[in-house]
């Protein structure tokens, strides 16, 4: 046998627990009615939401990790007590995380960037059609745009992927598959391409509130929906309780 | 010369010793004055008449009251209090109410004397003439003599419509000119009456209509009916109550509440309530005892509307559904504690709750319950992480198999078990530790890392398993990734590898 398990230390679990530990289970962050970033803890349909840490959130995207918020003017890190701000071209933003920073597209100038440690590198890179979503993973970057009212997936290199039903909303491309919304659902199409559709309706937006957790915004309903495989699960997000008068 | 002189000055001291008569007509009062008529106005034939006649005495000195005194003649009038001569005097300051009643008669002219020691006569004069009569139908009552009509106490949001009818039981033709309704909550006549003709024994119908929008003791209103001059005035009372609701019903979407769970909850009533009816539906959580010791609530059980124990309602009236804020439904958290949840209704306005609407779910104990969890090879370690809750607070005994990478077999289909068994730890304590303290109720975050000497990546996948007072999980072939680093850009191509779970 190659590989020796110190059986010895892990019997003795004191000594493995060194090591490890308890924690509270941060889910990610959500964007509440009065576009704050707010920490989610718990498990799904227990969640926990704390008080704001960001105000006036456009978007944002977050794992257990990193979540990177975007502001009028800036991307906000908030992995850290104390946040890192990074100015950025105005409004909207579609964000992608991965293990070491995001990718990031800017509506307003058209432009994708790269942010990483606090700094903001733009790309060379240009796609035909609205971009909605982004995701980076092993395979490079994909790209979720709209054109003449369908949705496609395409790479960054403008190879089409796959494309989705008319009547296609709001997307959000995450390491669990691609979250889509029509006028009366969403839908979280698997990388198999097997679809597990969800009765939610007037979805309007998609965040990544945390690993394996999509936020959607539907008039005064927050949902989560969970996309953990085999986990699969739509729930409400609890609306914070009414201790502060929204931003104005 | 001085007799003379002391008299005249005594003169007006005996004119003051005089009584002061005033005519107390409703609100209205007048002087009297010795020898002087007074119209007292018109009545309906056969209708009765009260009047006041106040004594004063402005002097400083009693007055006493002559013998047989005070003294009234007249046909059909009567004084009714005080007997006369029943009191000796009026005190200096004070006065004396003489109460006189017309007790009515055919249509015509009345006249009576009024005398009270010194002062008089004075006459009164009343006129009875022709007028309809009114009558109500059920469910109104009177006029009667007091000329009250009653539409008694009904349910907040009903009406109670009445029929009057005006009928002409004297001997010539009537017109009346207007009837009219004043008073909170009592509507005008239907159809409007203007210019109505009432021949001799003619009658005429209309409906007022008592319509309450709030429980309360109404001040009374008041019904006019002007006939050819006469004016006739009628009190309208009612009051109105809050109707009882019938028992909520609380339903669920559920039929196996347990916790970790989001339950929509609908309420109905088995039968509308006749008004908009709102309150509130409140949650409470008992843990099971198991955990009492450990906890005393969990901050997850709630209403995710509002974050809070407590959600409004409202039932619209004729309609047997509750809403909130809206919605159909309102969804709760169930949280991860083991126990009992107590829903109960409370109404604020509307119809008042006639029985009681408690519901309790009882949220057993269960197995670990897992969410997700990750296994990853580092340099030296093994880190296993799960996601999840224990509503028991009891967690801590596990057991991890590890088994290598090698290609399945029959006998063999995960991978070969490394070692002599499975890795046994206890992590009791620290979880007890964890929940004594937690925010989060019995939802965790776990990390265990297993120290390793060999090669990391020669680890295929692990089992563990998850023992607490309800049972134990178990979590398959949770298989292990290699954290491999960062995301490489190269040129606009970003390479990244897999985050870490599955």
């Amino acid at each position: 046998m190659r590989l020796a398990i110190l059986l010895a230390a892990a019997c003795a679990s004191s000594y493995v627990w060194a090591q490890s530990g308890l924690n509270r289970p941060m889910l990610g962050q959500m964007i509440d009615r009065q576009q704050s970033l707010r920490p989610v803890y718990g498990v799904g349909g227990g969640f926990h939401v704390e008080a704001p840490i960001a105000e006036r959130v456009i978007s944002s995207a977050c794992s257990r990790t990193l979540c990177l918020a975007k502001t009028e003017s800036a991307l906000v890190s908030l992995n850290t007590a104390a946040g890192v701000v990074t100015p950025a071209p105005p409004g909207d933003a579609r964000i992608a995380l991965d293990t070491t920073g995001a990718t990031i597209y800017f509506p307003s100038t058209h432009q994708f960037g790269r942010w990483q440690n606090g700094t903001l590198t733009t790309l060379s890179l240009s796609v035909y059609g609205t971009v909605l979503a982004l995701d980076s993973n092993a395979s490079g970057l994909t790209i979720a745009v709209e054109r003449s009212g369908i949705v496609w997936i395409v790479s960054a290199n403008g190879s089409l992927l796959d494309s989705l039903p008319s009547g296609a909303g709001a997307v959000l491309l995450t390491a669990n598959g691609i979250v889509y919304a029509t006028s009366s659902a969403m839908i979280l199409r698997k990388s198999d391409g097997t679809e597990t559709t969800f009765p939610a309706s007037g979805v309007t937006a998609l965040f990544a509130l945390g690993d394996g957790y999509v936020e959607a915004r539907a008039g005064g309903i927050l949902y989560a929906l969970r996309t953990i495989p085999g986990r699969e699960q739509l729930f409400q997000l609890p609306q914070p309780r009414p201790d502060r008068e929204p931003d104005r | 010369m001085t007799r003379a002189v002391i008299l005249l000055l005594l003169a007006p001291l005996a004119v003051h010793a005089q009584l002061q008569l005033v005519l107390v007509n409703g609100a209205q009062k007048t002087q009297l004055t010795s020898g002087s008529t007074y119209e007292l106005g018109q009545v309906a034939a056969g209708a009765s008449y009260d009047f006041i006649v106040q004594a004063q005495n402005n002097t400083t000195a009693p007055i006493s009251i002559a013998s047989n005194n005070p003294a009234l003649s007249g046909t059909d009038f009567s004084i009714t209090s005080p007997p006369p001569s029943s009191q000796p005097n009026i005190a200096p300051g004070s006065f004396l109410n003489v109460y006189i009643h017309f007790a009515g008669g055919p249509p015509g002219s009345y006249s009576a004397s009024f005398q009270f020691n010194a002062v008089g006569p004075i006459y009164f004069v009343i006129a009875s003439v022709p007028a309809a009569t009114l009558t109500v139908a059920s469910p109104c009552t009177g006029p009667g003599s007091t000329n009250v009509i009653d539409f008694g106490n009904i349910a907040e949001g009903q009406t109670a419509p009445c029929t009057f009818v005006l009928l002409n039981q004297s001997s010539q033709a009537l017109t009346v000119s207007s009837v009219s309704v004043t008073g909170l909550g009592f509507l005008p006549p239907q159809p409007p009456v203007a210019a109505l003709l009432l021949p001799v024994g003619g009658s005429s119908s209309f409906v007022v209509t008592f319509a309450p929008n709030a429980a309360a003791m109404y001040p009374p209103g008041t019904l006019t009916i002007d006939t050819q001059g006469l004016t006739q005035s009628f009190t309208l009372a009612g009051t109105s109550y809050n109707p009882p609701l019938s028992t909520p019903m609380l339903q669920f979407d559920t039929s196996t509440p347990q916790s970790g769970q989001q339950i929509t909850l609908t309420m109905a009533v088995p039968t509308p309530p006749p008004v908009a009816t709102s309150g509130s539906v409140n949650l409470t959580f008992q843990p099971d005892p198991s955990v009492a010791v450990i906890a005393s609530g969990d901050p997850t059980v709630m209403f995710v509307a509002n974050g809070t124990l407590s959600v409004p309602f409202s039932i619209p009236a004729g309609s047997t559904q509750a809403t909130f804020a809206g919605q159909t439904g309102a969804v709760f958290q169930t949280g991860t504690t083991a126990g009992r949840i107590t829903l109960t209704v409370d109404v604020t306005s509307g119809a008042q709750l006639s029985g009681d609407a408690a519901t309790s779910l009882t949220l057993a104990s269960l197995p670990v319950q897992i969410e997700n969890a990750a296994a990853t090879a580092i340099a030296g370690a093994l880190n296993i992480q799960v996601w999840g809750f224990d509503n028991t607070y009891s967690a801590g005994a596990m057991s991890f198999t590890f088994y290598d990478n090698s290609v399945p077999t029959q006998q063999y289909p995960f991978g070969k078990p490394i070692g002599s068994g499975p890795v046994l730890a206890d992590f009791a304590s620290q979880f007890l530790t964890y929940f004594a303290t937690s925010t989060d109720a019995g939802a965790f975050a776990m990390l265990v890392t297993f120290p390793i000497t060999g090669n990391a990546a020669d680890v295929g996948s692990v089992n563990v398993q998850l023992t607490n007072s309800a049972g134990t999980a178990t979590i398959s072939q949770l298989v292990f990734l290699n954290d491999t680093g960062a995301c490489v850009l190269s040129g606009s191509v970003l390479s990244c590898p897999p985050l870490p779970t599955q």
